[in-house]
């Protein structure tokens, strides 16, 4: 069985949430009906969205259910013509408009306020969407001063926040934010769900018309299944107060990286002087393309991945690294990303195979 | 003691690591279904080359996106680890651009060649060996053969099928590494493998045309890869008097008889015209009656020798195309080129393809080859053809 450290890109369901998810697979349930098998839906959405809720800090109004992130961040960015955005969003940011005005980051990753503020008086935009956390590198944005920023100037803000969640505290409601997207499967729960929350609720256009469900912004039976999984996850995580899980996870990923930088001179972590999630390193190695070190780990049993692969499982280099002015190393940088099913000794595993493999290829 | 494992391992074939090219077609999936039964450690890589829908510019039924999802498909009924490979950029710079950069010299190129020698051999080559792999097999239809003095390429035995034409440029090193399982077998033998494992491709028809050029018009595709570099032209009689016009260069290949457009002349007459020569310069394609196309001197470059030296018997057989016969000539070395001396005229040699060397004692035994250049002829010389200026 392979060791599973590709938590970025989807996790496992959490064995509480499949159960709660069986418990709901079989009755009929369509939450909207009157009947009492209607009733009883209601009040398992109910339930989730108080969940959802808790965890990032929102009121229950505020939390649109939709099919995933993808779908959150698109019914947001259609609303504008010519939207702001970091140049490493991710695709379901970068692809929704033709007209974005790319922000620059430094080669930490991170956002240029500078030039953020400059292209706003440029440009008279009116949306600004930023995400919280980069899914390949894991490095968290200032939001605090992006925000403050965008209320300087009166602007819609959105963030992606699919990879922040529960990885790190967020806050909706004190954060200022317009909007922001997240994602279940990121946290445990199963693929197919995710949350727009919304600031102000009249804010959105729907982009699925039909019955009217979640007040009118997203229609189509609710995918109940789904959404008392997402609710679980997010329960789980929300009753680790103290984030324990999280900054184990954390004290394990840097012990990793910097085992490897004692043992590896010329590898390089991405966004190393910058604040990033606890669980995420994308590291440089030079002289083997990020997708042979990527099947040779793949074959070892390892699964980690390089940049974001696209559905036909082909992999694109990374826009992620050229915008942090490191497009030498876009073809040669594998991400590892862990989660709360790792033991101890994965990532110890990983880097002596990893180290391994180093040696085979820079002989 | 172990026998040697049907790849030439000293070993187990569990504990031998073989890459398998699979293209999604019955041959390579035949490949990887015999390593598999025989107990190889097998991992299968698929290589995207191009976009198919940018390649024809429209939806068509069969289309490298099916090809790659019929690999994974036998890689998943075959229980081995399988990866798609994005060489879309290495394949356009190596391979494509070349063949349409050919094309607009006047010559015609052999795609399949370069893919080998580069995409193939060179990149896919390193992956296997990145990977830590023994060996990087194919399901072409070549054999290797261990002979006295070492690696040999052999032609398929199935002569319909040989591949030899195809892998002339494979070099020794990469010899050492390849392996060829398919070479002994005939095309219905590998059907009925097919059969037998129940390959889900068993019943896929063979791949006939270039791969980016699925519908055969080549011409398409590098007036689609080169837009307005493409000029009409005139089409001459040997002597210089014009019979009719073009539209390119690109549509014409030496020895071509059939579809030539002369409006000036018979079908009767058309009949009995061949392109004998494309004058780039002049952006020509001269006619003339089929004797013109007689050469009895050919200059190659990018000479490949498979076992690294110069053959030391100058009567060699060569191959001037891959459908074409052996044919007996005699071979001078001049620095890194080499002139061919046919012992009897031929015809219909085009500049672009190869010329595939074999050995005359045993005409299975591939030496190696080199890329036409150019040809000669006493009748050439008479007119003043472009291919005899070498």
């Amino acid at each position: 069985m392979s060791i599973y450290l590709d938590y970025n890109a989807t996790s496992p369901i959490r064995d509480e949430a499949k159960e709660k998810m069986l418990e709901v697979m079989g009755p009929p349930i369509n939450s909207s009906s009157v009947h009492s098998f209607g009733r009883k839906a209601k009040s398992y959405l109910q339930k989730a969205r108080s969940e959802v809720a808790k965890l990032v800090n929102a009121d229950l109004d505020q939390v649109i259910f939709t099919s995933g992130g993808t779908e959150a961040n698109s019914m947001i960015m259609q609303l504008s013509n010519s939207p702001l955005v970091s140049a490493i969003e991710h695709d379901a940011v970068m692809a929704s408009s033709n007209n974005l005005n790319l922000i620059n980051v430094n080669s930490d990753g991170i956002v240029d306020l500078e030039m953020l503020e400059a292209t706003i008086k440029k440009t008279n935009t009116d949306m600004i969407s930023v995400m919280w956390a980069n899914n390949e590198t894991g490095v968290i944005q200032p939001m605090t001063e992006i925000i403050k920023i965008a209320k300087k100037y009166k602007i819609y803000i959105h963030c992606d926040a699919v990879q922040a969640l529960g990885k790190i505290d967020l806050d909706f409601k004190s954060s200022g934010l317009n909007s922001m997207a997240i994602s279940s499967h990121k946290i445990g729960g199963p693929v197919g769900v995710g949350a727009l929350i919304l600031k102000d609720p009249f804010d959105v256009n729907p982009i699925i018309l039909g019955g009217g469900q979640e007040k009118g912004h997203r229609s189509g039976t609710e995918n109940l299944i789904g959404i008392v999984g997402f609710g679980v996850a997010a329960s789980l995580i929300s009753k680790d107060s103290k984030n324990y899980v999280m900054r184990n996870i954390g004290v394990r990923q840097k012990q990793f990286e910097d085992y490897l930088k004692d043992n590896l001179k010329d590898i390089k972590i991405f966004g190393e002087n910058a604040k990033r999630l606890p669980n995420t390193s994308c590291i440089y190695m030079p002289n083997l393309n990020a997708d042979a070190q990527v099947i040779a780990l793949d074959l070892e049993g390892f699964a980690v991945s390089a940049g974001s692969a696209c559905s036909s499982g082909k992999v694109k280099s990374s826009h992620v690294l050229k915008a942090m002015g490191a497009e030498w190393a876009a073809n040669n940088s594998i991400r590892v990303s862990s989660g709360w099913q790792n033991n101890k000794n994965d990532l110890e595993k990983l880097a002596h195979s990893y180290i391994e493999l180093y040696k085979r290829s820079n002989k | 003691m172990l026998k040697n494992n049907i790849l030439g391992f000293n070993r187990d074939p569990k504990d031998t690591k073989v890459v398998v090219a699979m293209s999604g077609g019955v041959d390579s999936s035949v490949t990887a279904g015999l390593l598999v039964e025989e107990g190889f450690d097998v991992i299968g890589i698929t290589l995207q080359l191009y976009d198919y829908g940018m390649a024809i510019q429209k939806k068509g039924a069969c289309c490298a996106g099916s090809d790659i999802n019929d690999a994974r498909e036998v890689a998943n009924q075959l229980n081995i680890p399988h990866y798609v490979l994005d060489y879309e950029s290495k394949f356009r710079d190596q391979v494509i651009d070349d063949f349409a950069d050919e094309y607009l010299a006047g010559k015609t190129p052999i795609p399949c060649v370069r893919c080998n020698q580069t995409v193939k051999f060179t990149d896919l080559f390193k992956m296997a060996k990145n990977l830590n792999a023994d060996a990087l097999a194919t399901g072409h239809y070549v054999q290797r053969v261990v002979g006295k003095n070492g690696i040999e390429l052999h032609r398929g035995v199935d002569p319909e099928k040989d591949q030899s034409y195809f892998l002339f440029a494979t070099t020794k090193d990469q010899l050492e590494y390849l392996r060829f399982p398919l070479g002994s077998l005939n095309k219905i033998e590998t059907r009925k493998i097919a059969e037998r494992l129940n390959l889900k491709v068993k019943n896929k028809p063979d791949s006939q045309d270039i791969c980016f050029v699925p519908n055969g018009k080549y011409s398409d595709v590098v007036r689609r890869l080169r837009p307005g570099s493409i000029e009409p032209g005139n089409i001459t009689y040997l002597d210089g008097s014009i019979l009719g016009r073009h539209n390119g260069i690109i549509d014409y290949t030496i020895g071509q008889r059939r579809g030539l457009g002369i409006g000036g002349v018979s079908d009767l007459e058309e009949e009995r015209l061949y392109v004998v020569d494309i004058k780039v310069q002049d952006n020509e394609v001269i006619v003339g009656p089929k004797e013109a196309l007689n050469v009895d001197e050919i200059l190659l470059k990018e000479m490949n020798w498979v076992n690294n030296s110069f053959p030391s018997d100058k009567k060699i057989l060569v191959k001037l195309r891959n459908t074409g016969k052996l044919i007996p000539a005699e071979m001078i070395k001049m620095n890194d080129r080499v002139t061919l001396y046919p012992t009897k005229p031929v015809e219909g040699v085009s500049p672009g393809q190869a010329a595939v060397i074999f050995d005359a004692n045993d005409e299975n035994n591939v030496l190696g080859g080199g890329w036409i250049v150019s040809t000669a002829s006493k009748l050439q010389k008479k007119y003043n053809l472009s291919s005899s200026a070498a």
